[in-house]
């Protein structure tokens, strides 16, 4: 995806966006500003209670900025830290219902679901349930429900975190990959900085409920993480992270 | 990728999957259900007519008489499920009304059943529907079991689920029908089964209305195993008495191992991790 290209246009933007949940008064987000540009694969990292899942919440629509304004396309979706199925439905279901509730047929829904399991290597297990699924497997879906919408900007709200090293590198590959083939805009929050730096074309940092510094990412694909550009990237990220 | 899968409707009974017509399903949901409360009502009808005369009660009578008991219960707990279902809702969907009604709802629960008998002999027992009376009874006692389980059953339901819900514009009653009533299945199937054991519990109350209405007679207890266990007892017909107790316990045995044992089984698919 090319970076600093002016022609492509930022499909997200948040202007002095702040944030304030009542009744407690908690200020979540202080004086956010920042854009995202079609296409691009950001990451989104800070530590515990910096607002970055807030930031996601307002794109998705979960919750209004209470300052500042948004721009944000219609299409918006998500994957969440736990996938978020239903357990009642099954791993077809689960993706079939996100289509379903933008009007479609069952059986249509049925179908194309079907298209996007194929997509995250789970044609397989169409017909069983979450609890019968892995960490990274339930993760899958997830995204396969999230992309079935063929949204135009897709939210990651820490969606490795609970997964063993070996699956998340797995689900990384398979995330480049739906990138890489689908071209949607992918917004990833994650507390782990080499995450950020492996995936993202630019990672944006948050403190205390403000951008706090941005970091191109140009290294070359595929990332090595022993490789030296690699390291000092992460290096750079991480003085100003406990700066 | 693989050839065209042939997707169906799926209804899942045992592992076994096949495929229903639209009809079929609202056969099931509606139809079904209001042919069966009909039938209810009809037995119950039939079993009022019926005199409860302690020394010629057969083991057939006794069997008669449980089965007017397990049909008081069945419409009292419809009655229930559907009151329950209505407070449940109307807490969810109103923060305010959440504030409000929830202490009222423990207010309420705390009042004993008894306390209602005013207002029973007022609506029911004064125009001759003793059942009506008796199924009232049993109502007020189930209702609450199932109320706080279904309560405490919404607090269960994951944020991110509510969350991935709204995200995928899953509202209204597409949100009530996949969401909000599967994630309360265990809660259901539990507070039913409280629910029933509270109403087995009074139904010695809820069948012997003369005990609790000034100058009552007899005449005016309901036909029922309860009924039967106190006249038996209070006419010293111990034998009468014993078999109706083995009667009882064996219903509620039967109950528990051919409905609860297997609905427990089945709501453990919709329980969260």
């Amino acid at each position: 995806m090319p970076n600093g290209t002016n022609s492509i246009k930022n499909i997200i933007v948040f202007d002095h966006v702040g944030k304030v949940f009542e009744p407690a008064g908690d200020v979540a987000l202080r004086d956010v500003s920042f854009s995202v540009r079609q296409g691009e694969l950001v990451s989104l990292i800070g530590g515990s209670g910096c607002g970055k899942s807030t930031v996601l919440k307002i794109i998705a629509g979960l919750t209004e900025p209470s300052s500042g304004s948004v721009t944000k396309p219609g299409k918006v979706s998500m994957v969440f830290q736990a996938g978020a199925l239903f357990p009642w439905l099954s791993v077809l279901d689960n993706v079939a219902i996100a289509l379903e509730a933008k009007g479609a047929a069952k059986e249509h829904a049925r179908k194309e679901s079907l298209k996007y399991l194929e997509m995250v290597r789970l044609g397989d297990f169409i017909g069983k349930f979450p609890r019968e699924l892995s960490g990274g497997q339930r993760q899958r879906v997830g995204i396969a429900r999230a992309l079935s919408v063929d949204p135009e900007v897709l939210l990651l709200d820490e969606p490795f975190a609970a997964l063993d090293q070996k699956t998340v590198d797995e689900m990384h590959q398979d995330l480049l990959r739906i990138w890489k083939e689908t071209g949607t805009t992918i917004i990833l929050v994650s507390h782990l900085i080499a995450e950020a730096v492996a995936l993202s074309e630019r990672v944006l940092l948050m403190k205390a409920g403000v951008i706090a510094g941005e970091f191109p990412i140009t290294i070359p694909r595929p990332r090595r993480e022993q490789g030296a550009e690699f390291s000092a990237e992460v290096m750079k990220i991480r003085r100003e992270f406990f700066k | 990728m693989k050839p065209e899968t042939k997707i169906i409707h799926h209804r899942h009974h045992s592992g076994i999957s096949y495929g229903s017509t639209r009809g079929q399903r609202f056969y099931s949901a509606f139809v079904m259900p209001l042919v069966l409360f009909g039938v209810l009502f009809l037995a119950l009808n039939y079993f009022s007519k019926t005199t409860l005369n302690v020394t010629t009660l057969t083991f057939a009578k006794l069997s008669l008489a449980l089965g007017a008991t397990f049909l008081r219960l069945s419409v009292a707990y419809i009655f229930s499920l559907a009151a329950a279902f209505f407070l449940v809702f109307l807490i969810y969907y109103s923060p305010r009304a959440e504030e409000i009604l929830l202490p009222l709802y423990d207010i309420t629960e705390s009042v004993p059943t008894l306390a209602f008998f005013p207002v029973i002999i007022l609506l029911f027992i004064r125009f001759g529907f003793f059942n009506g009376a008796a199924i009232f009874i049993l109502f007020l006692s189930m209702l609450w079991n199932i109320v706080f389980s279904l309560v405490g059953g919404l607090s269960t339901i994951p944020a991110d689920l509510k969350s991935a819900a709204e995200v995928f514009g899953i509202r209204g009653w597409m949100f009530v029908k996949k969401v909000l009533l599967p994630a309360l299945v265990p809660q259901l199937v539990t507070g039913s089964l409280l629910a029933w054991a509270q109403g087995w519990n009074i139904i010695i109350v809820a069948e012997v209305l003369h005990t609790y209405i000034p100058g009552g007679t007899p005449a005016q207890d309901v036909f029922g195993i309860g009924s039967a266990l106190v006249n038996a007892s209070a006419s010293g017909q111990s034998n009468v008495f014993f078999v109706a107790i083995l009667l009882m316990i064996l219903a509620i045995a039967l109950l528990n191992f051919l409905v609860w044992q297997k609905l427990l089984q089945y709501a453990e698919r919709y329980k969260f991790d």
